[in-house]
This record gives C-alpha cells, sequence and structure tokens, in this order.
C-alpha cells in the first residue's frame, strides 16, 4: 500500500493509499464504537461517585442515630428545653408533647446535663463535662429538617424521645442541591427512643 | 519500499483488538450492574431498618394491639411500604425516592410462653429479570 514514485513533476505522489471509502468506513466505525466506550467508563464513574456518596450519608445517619439513642436511652432522667436546666425548663414532666427543631438537654443521674443540638447543618452533642460541643457528622454531609421532641401518654409511663432527621450529601458550600442525578442523595431517619431509668 | 501488511495479519491484529475490547467491555457493564445493585441494596437495608425501627415504636405504642395483629397460627405478611398496617403482601413497587423501585413487607409471627413476636422486614427490588431482597428480623418482647 506503500508505493511512492515519482510522477513526471518529479513531486511525490502516493498511489496506493487508503481509499476514501476505507477511510470512510473506518473512521465511521471509530465514530460509532468510541462514544460507547466512553458513555459505559463514565457510567461506571457516576454509579462510583453515587455509592460512595450514598454510603457516607448512610453511614453518618446511621452513627447518629445511633449515639443519640443510645445515650438518651441510658444516660437520660429528666429532659429540659434549656441550659442550665431546672425545673421551670423540664419537659414532659406531666402528660405532654413537645418538639423543638434545634435543641433539646437532658440530666443524667449525676446531676450533670448533655445536649444533643442542629447548628448550621450539623448535629453536635454537647454537655457539662465538655470543654468543646462535639460535632456527630462530618463535614461531607448536611443535616436537616432536624426535629427532637418528647411524648408522655400517661404519667406512670416513662416518656417517649422522638428523633427525626434528613441527611445529605454536601455538593457546593452548605448546601445539597445539584442538577446532575448521581451526585444527590439524601435520607430520612426517624427513631423513638424509651428512657431506661427514668 | 513494497512491502505492507497482508490481509490475514491485519484480520488477526482486528481479531485480537476487537476480543480485548470486547472483553474490557464485558468486564465494565458486568461491574457497572454490580455496582448498581449495591448501591439499590445500601438504600433497600435503609427502607427495612427505617420499617424494623417504626415496628418497635407500633411495640411500644400498645403491646396487645401489636400483639393481636398476628391472630393467624402461622405468620401474617404487612405490606408496609407507606410505614401503616395494610394486610397482605405488597402489589406496586411504589417506594424509593427519586425512583421508587422497592417494595417492603413485613411478616410477623407471634408465639406464647414466652409471648414474643418474630418480626421480619424484607426489602425487595427488581434489577433486569432478577428480584432481589434485603432482609432484617428481630424479635420483640413486651420488656425490651
Amino acid at each position: 500500500m506503500n508505493k511512492i514514485k515519482n510522477n513526471s513533476h518529479g513531486r511525490l505522489k502516493n498511489s496506493a493509499g487508503f481509499t476514501l471509502i476505507e477511510m470512510l468506513v473506518v473512521i465511521a466505525i471509530v465514530i460509532f464504537i468510541v462514544p460507547v466506550m466512553f458513555s459505559v467508563v463514565f457510567s461506571v464513574l457516576r454509579e462510583q461517585t453515587k455509592i460512595y456518596r450514598l454510603s457516607t450519608v448512610k453511614g453518618e445517619g446511621d452513627y447518629v442515630l445511633n449515639r443519640v439513642s443510645s445515650t438518651v436511652r441510658n444516660y437520660a432522667i429528666s429532659i429540659h428545653s434549656a441550659s442550665p436546666p431546672d425545673d421551670n425548663n423540664q419537659k414532659c414532666k406531666a402528660v405532654e408533647t413537645y418538639s423543638s427543631s434545634s435543641s433539646l438537654y437532658f440530666q443524667d443521674e449525676w446531676g450533670e446535663w448533655f445536649s444533643f443540638y442542629l447548628s448550621s447543618g450539623t448535629i453536635s452533642s454537647s454537655s457539662s463535662q465538655l470543654a468543646q460541643p462535639q460535632s456527630l457528622n462530618s463535614d461531607k454531609t448536611a443535616i436537616y429538617d432536624f426535629s427532637i421532641g418528647c411524648t408522655r401518654a400517661a404519667s406512670y409511663s416513662p416518656p417517649t424521645i422522638s428523633l427525626s432527621f434528613n441527611i445529605c450529601y454536601v455538593t457546593s458550600a452548605g448546601s445539597c442541591a445539584s442538577t446532575r442525578p448521581e451526585e444527590f442523595s439524601d435520607l430520612h431517619f426517624q427513631t423513638k427512643i424509651k428512657l431506661r431509668n427514668y | 519500499m513494497k512491502k505492507s501488511f497482508s490481509l490475514v495479519e491485519i484480520l488477526v491484529f482486528v481479531t485480537v483488538l476487537s476480543v480485548f475490547f470486547v472483553a474490557a467491555m464485558s468486564i465494565l457493564t458486568y461491574s457497572l450492574r454490580n455496582m448498581k445493585v449495591n448501591e439499590h441494596k445500601i438504600l433497600a437495608s435503609h427502607y427495612a431498618g427505617e420499617a424494623l425501627e417504626w415496628i418497635k415504636e407500633e411495640k411500644d405504642k400498645d403491646w396487645n394491639v401489636f400483639l393481636a395483629l398476628d391472630s393467624n397460627p402461622e405468620s401474617t405478611t404487612y405490606c408496609l411500604n407507606s410505614l401503616s398496617w395494610s394486610s397482605g403482601s405488597c402489589t406496586t413497587y411504589d417506594l424509593g425516592s427519586p425512583s421508587p423501585i422497592f417494595k417492603r413487607e413485613a411478616v410477623l409471627d407471634s408465639q406464647t410462653s414466652p409471648e414474643r413476636v418474630n418480626a421480619t422486614v424484607n426489602v425487595y427490588w427488581v434489577e433486569g429479570s432478577d428480584v432481589f431482597s434485603v432482609s432484617l428480623n428481630s424479635v420483640l418482647t413486651i420488656l425490651e
């Protein structure tokens, strides 16, 4: 195919290269195959992002839920709406339903208090023993629609703490919104906790 | 200068190349399918956990009402797509957002001496022609 000869004008001329049809066929096949390959490769990458975000969101949500419920279940004695906890801000002492979208304080049997509160997309745990509040979720995720409250159905039954929140993966500066579906992951968590040591 | 590739050489080259590409593509699509299943498995286990948590709440509300949910000698199945007791198996896969592809069923089996309820939550979804499921179970008694 590389037959090269001098023509009458002394310039090089390629007389036996690929024909136009051959080149067109090759280019058509390449045009057909390359996008298919790339779309498969990019779907794998997209799926990987999605799974990573989903598992981060689920892991952190599970952690927050378990941490709050085990601490409250095992240590909370009385429920308060403000700090420092006293008789005036105690909630669910009688038959009552109280709910807050920001914070709830609990007193334990040693007279110390601890609380869980939401501030700028993070659930933090603070207590009279901690110098600094502790964040329960990382800055990769944001928590919204947070609600923590207590219900007491009867004066002989212990109060029940209800907790619910949504957790989503932060895509850009404090926002979870994204136009690309693979970047968006959002889960709802809720539970009810009966106090053990009431 | 006249030497060029023969047809056979080209054919062998193209065959080797295409076998390689087909293999690579099939591995990629297989792993893509697997990843999709895993993604749905994460979601399904979240929904199953959510339902089991809800069943525990129901149990805490009133033990006798909860116990009466399974009056059969065998187990009773409820559809829990929308966290409310609707008896029977689910007929539609309408759980999940943004893509509703799951259905969630609870099987309650109450037993005597000691009085307890075996609760199993199954979340099903269809992927291609296969039905996948995630199952969680717990034994519930009047006192935790």
